[in-house]
């Protein structure tokens, strides 16, 4: 069994310190973007003019191709795990503001007058109702950009030592060993599925509030006795 | 008001040899209680004063009280024992009334039982000029106030019963008193306070649009004032600029005599409750911490916010299991609720409305109507009620204004008036072409004289229908053992023994005498094929019957008397 994840000496790591090392790598960008995309899809969603311009940069960042990104940030950043995580970041944005501009914006005008009415300063109401009610848009970009991210993170195979399982896929091309192929492969995938995973409990945890298939059916008996009244 | 150098004298609990001075009770309108008119059960002054320590509490009892200006000749420091540490409210009577010749000091707004026990037995005792009183406590301030105030209505129409026909004995006899002297007689001073001022507001848009146009109004304390007009009339920005989520381009707003622009936009929201179409809870916090939003941000903790958020629930009539849910799992109608809980939850004097009800079924918002109306009655609030439903402001307002596009005021009077009398075209045409049926309920179908004469029992004998039959009515109505209504029949058709209930004629909805107005009374007689209404009694038994012509002779009647006394209608600004 241990044979199954026996690791070439040249990536210096061995198989579930490489998927630690890709988790961190996925993630660690998701996480920068979205304390990025937080401010940014604010001002967006007060400075409406602003979204479709913010849209098209993000979506024109996407765009560059992340060679073309290494091959920059080389200069600045060497050839580190930071080069490689930059430009994750970045693309995570085009995911992230959309659908934080979006979860705030769907909070109803009456919930948000509601609010004002009672005495919510600006800050108080962006934090204690917009964003929770915003959570579920929130984590739907978020499980994209973080699937999203975890595929990308190989890239890094391409500055050197920095690709984490994208590494091992290589690694079992050169030395024709397609058990590291396989295990570079399924591993990023089964991350990629864990993640979304995580994430998905985290807004089952997060908004007990939602309407879901299975607690609508106690509601109904009330519903039944309201109109009895 | 209060005149230097003379410093009330205070009154200890339970000293009884003090005498108790005569003072002003106006009988006002309002609940007809034994044959005295209570409405509000304290007329003049209402303080509700609190410190910690009782030595405190009565210097700063004094203080306030002259401070707010009233002038009692005796100030009764009691319930010192029972004083609790609560945020001071202070109302001022209207300007220039006097004040009464007792006030109550309490911090306590469920002060206990036992005092007012006390204070009864002075006021049913001995005292020659009888009594008090103008009391005290907030409304609304938690479950003891309706105990409380049914208590001293109570003491106050037992000592007008004392007191019998004389009310001049009610008026203040000391010399140089306020008010009438000795032998006048009382005339009832203005029932409410003004505590919303609208002085000449306008509000321009930067694109040159005028929602509203110098609108003036004045928004009694303590009733239901309804802000009532066409899409685009103004009527929500109006509601919006009370609580600044408009700000007023000229003009300005005063709120217990102070302009809303002097305290921090965010202290007078709090200060104000606010229910919106649609509710717009908090769909991501419980029901319970929906409704103790305000309280916790005034800093009154967990535990004694979901306290009074658990009290109100049961207020608005919402189940104490639905806590815990989540505004999804509630109907249309229980958010509503939630939604008036929510604004009730801090205790605010005003309730800002703005057509909370109107997304809801008719028959949930008929519920909801009610509910309001009671809960004003149990409370107190000001209330501003925004509707398009002019049916809905006939119905909920104490005082209605009517705008129209432009943000112009129509017309603003009571309702009755608003139907008797409206100001112009665009008002006549707003309340629509039933405005004359609609009016009808405000008149009692107490005055309607029922017949039973034409009225048989299923079992009855042949002569007792011959009898029935002689009279004046066409048809006789078929009622079951019990007396409940049955059918109407012919008398030739109608054979003792063998009267089918199927074959009857049906009689319509019944209305109830005395307590439905003449609109029911008219409604069951249009229904009813034979013309005649049935008046059932509160169990449901017939208590008479009457036709068509006498209703439109009692409705001739009580247009009479109201343009009549027209003048009464017109009592309010």
């Amino acid at each position: 069994m241990s044979e199954l994840f026996d690791m070439p000496s040249d990536l210096q790591n061995t198989y579930f310190g490489l998927v630690a090392l890709h988790l961190r790598e996925a993630l660690l960008p998701v996480l920068a973007g979205l304390l990025l995309a937080l401010p940014v899809a604010q001002l967006c969603v007060r400075v409406r003019w602003l979204y479709p311009p913010v849209l098209w940069v993000t979506t024109v960042l996407y765009a560059i191709p992340s060679l073309a990104f290494f091959v920059v940030l080389i200069d600045y950043t060497g050839l580190s795990e930071l080069t490689v995580m930059i430009p994750l970041a970045v693309y995570s944005l085009v995911v992230l503001v959309p659908a934080i501009v979006d979860g705030v914006r769907s909070v109803p005008q009456e919930t948000l007058a509601a609010a004002t009415a009672m005495g919510f300063g600006p800050v108080r109401r962006y934090l204690q109702v917009q964003l929770p009610i915003a959570a579920p848009a929130i984590i739907a970009g978020l499980r994209v950009a973080c699937v999203s991210s975890v595929s990308l993170v190989s890239v890094g195979m391409l500055i050197g030592n920095a690709g984490a399982l994208g590494n091992l896929l290589n690694s079992g091309m050169i030395y024709h060993q397609p058990r590291l192929i396989w295990l570079s492969v399924v591993g990023t995938a089964v991350l990629a599925i864990l993640v979304d995973a995580v994430l998905i409990g985290l807004r089952v945890l997060l908004t007990p509030w939602m309407p879901r298939g299975g607690t609508r059916e106690n509601t109904r008996p009330l519903a039944v006795k309201e109109a009895a009244r | 008001m209060f005149h230097a150098g003379r410093a009330p004298r205070l009154l200890r609990a339970g000293n009884e040899e003090e005498r108790l001075r005569p003072l002003l009770v106006t009988p006002v309108e309002g609940k007809d209680l034994g044959g005295v008119l209570v409405r509000q059960w304290s007329d003049g002054v209402m303080a509700l004063l609190c410190a910690r320590a009782p030595e405190r509490t009565r210097a700063v009892a004094r203080s306030k009280a002259t401070a707010i200006g009233v002038d009692p000749e005796v100030l009764w420091d009691d319930a010192l024992d029972h004083v609790r540490a609560e945020p001071v409210e202070l109302r001022t009577a209207a300007a220039g009334a006097p004040g009464p010749a007792i006030t109550h000091v309490t911090g306590d707004g469920g002060f206990g039982t036992g005092h007012l026990l006390r204070l009864r037995e002075l006021v049913a005792g001995p005292a020659p000029h009888g009594v008090l009183v103008g009391i005290l406590t907030s409304p609304g301030l938690f479950v003891f106030h309706t105990v409380v105030r049914r208590l001293w209505a109570q003491a106050m129409v037992e000592t007008f019963q004392k007191l019998g026909p004389d009310r001049s004995r009610l008026c203040p006899q000391r010399p140089g008193a306020r008010g009438p002297k000795a032998g006048e007689t009382c005339q009832p001073r203005r029932v409410f306070g003004v505590l919303i001022r609208i002085d000449s507001v306008t509000k321009r848009y930067p694109d040159g649009t005028v929602a509203v146009d110098r609108l003036s109004l004045e928004i009694p304390d303590r009733s239901i004032t309804v802000l009532v007009g066409p899409s685009g009339c103004g009527k929500t920005t109006t509601l919006r600029m009370i609580n600044r989520m408009v700000e007023p381009s000229e003009g300005t707003i005063l709120i217990d005599g102070v302009d809303s622009r002097q305290q921090p936009v965010n202290t007078l929201r709090r200060s104000m409750g606010y229910v919106i179409q649609n509710a717009g809870l908090f769909q991501h916090r419980t029901i319970l911490d929906n409704i103790a939003t305000v309280p916790r941000m005034l800093g009154w903790g967990k535990e004694k916010s979901r306290a009074r958020a658990r009290e109100l629930m049961e207020r608005v009539g919402l189940d104490g299991a639905l806590a815990k849910r989540y505004p999804y799992q509630l109907s249309g109608g229980q958010q509503q609720r939630v939604g008036v809980a929510r604004a009730l939850a801090a205790d605010p004097p005003v309730l800002l409305m703005d057509e909370p009800f109107s997304a809801v079924d008719p028959v949930v918002r008929k519920g909801l109507q009610d509910e309001l109306l009671r809960i004003q009655e149990e409370l107190g609030k000001t209330i501003v009620f925004v509707t398009h439903d002019i049916d809905e402001a006939v119905k909920l307002g104490t005082m209605v204004a009517v705008m129209r596009t432009g943000g112009h005021l129509a017309q603003y009077a009571p309702p009755a008036e608003l139907l008797s009398h409206p100001a112009d075209a665009f008002v006549e045409d707003f309340l629509g072409a039933d405005r004359g049926i609609r009016r009808l309920s405000f008149f009692s179908s107490a005055g309607l004289e029922l017949l039973t004469e034409p009225i048989v029992a299923v079992d009855a004998t042949a002569e007792r229908i011959a009898a029935a039959g002689s009279g004046e009515a066409p048809y006789l109505l078929v009622t079951d053992p019990d007396g409940k209504p049955l059918g109407w029949g012919e008398p030739g058709d109608l054979t003792a023994g063998e009267i089918e209930a199927g074959r009857l004629l049906p009689y319509g909805r019944p209305f109830a005498a005395g307590t439905d107005s003449l609109r029911a009374a008219l409604d069951c007689a249009v229904l009813s094929p034979t013309g005649w209404a049935v008046a059932v009694d509160a169990e449901g038994r017939v208590a008479g019957v009457v036709s068509q012509q006498v209703i439109g002779e009692a409705i001739r009647g009580a247009h009479a008397e109201r343009s009549a006394d027209g003048k009464v209608e017109q009592v309010a600004p």
